[in-house]
């Protein structure tokens, strides 16, 4: 296939992934407050299983760490947004 | 084709499609209630589907195990994350998050 060298599944399915970013930005450009931190909560989803699928193409266990900090750290994020969007923004 | 290769194409599929399908739901939704739930899908299903690959490729290896753990995570906080946003959504609404009075009576909410 041209243009496909040195790409596997994994990749494929990682640069689809990346699509499912544009809806996320525009919800994040829409609406309430809360419908944009609900469209942040599905990005930082979607961002951490690019990162999973990128980390098994390149073929390399340390980079499951980052997929794995940044579902811990989106999670976090977003209660802190959360709490802060109860009463105080 | 193995079988195995064609399982862990399948599952790939699978966990991309659900993905992009919540992104779409999130997306068309009218407002921030409606548009939570379709943040579950993306949360439970595709990384589950993802890790399966992953550990159907690599055995349980140090990356096997890791993708197993990023799954877990997934599916463990995101039911937190949607309760205290849908808790955020209510209290920015009413003021309060508890059940009003006007909901008492067998109403259905708002």
């Amino acid at each position: 296939m041209i243009g496909m060298a040195g790409m596997n599944e994994w990749m494929v399915a990682a640069l689809a992934l990346l699509a499912g970013l544009v809806p996320c930005g525009v919800v994040c450009l829409r609406g309430g407050p809360v419908d944009r931190l609900v469209g942040l909560e599905l990005a930082g989803t979607v961002d951490t299983l690019v990162l999973l699928l990128l980390a098994q193409a390149y073929d390399r266990a340390i980079y499951f760490d980052l997929a794995l900090a940044l579902a811990l750290l989106s999670f976090a994020g977003g209660l802190v947004f959360a709490r802060f969007l109860e009463r105080w923004i | 084709m193995s079988l195995r290769e064609l399982a862990v194409s399948a599952l790939l599929v699978l966990g991309v499609v659900v993905t992009l399908f919540s992104c779409l739901g999130v997306l068309v939704m009218r407002d921030a209630y409606d548009r939570l739930h379709y943040t579950t899908p993306a949360a439970v299903v595709a990384p589950v589907a993802i890790a399966a690959a992953v550990v159907l490729e690599e055995r349980l290896s140090a990356a096997g195990v890791k993708a197993v753990l990023v799954a877990v995570v997934l599916a463990v906080t995101n039911p937190v994350l949607g309760h205290a946003t849908a808790r955020a959504a209510r209290i920015r609404q009413f003021g309060e998050w508890t059940v009003r009075e006007e909901e008492r009576e067998g109403g259905s909410p708002p």
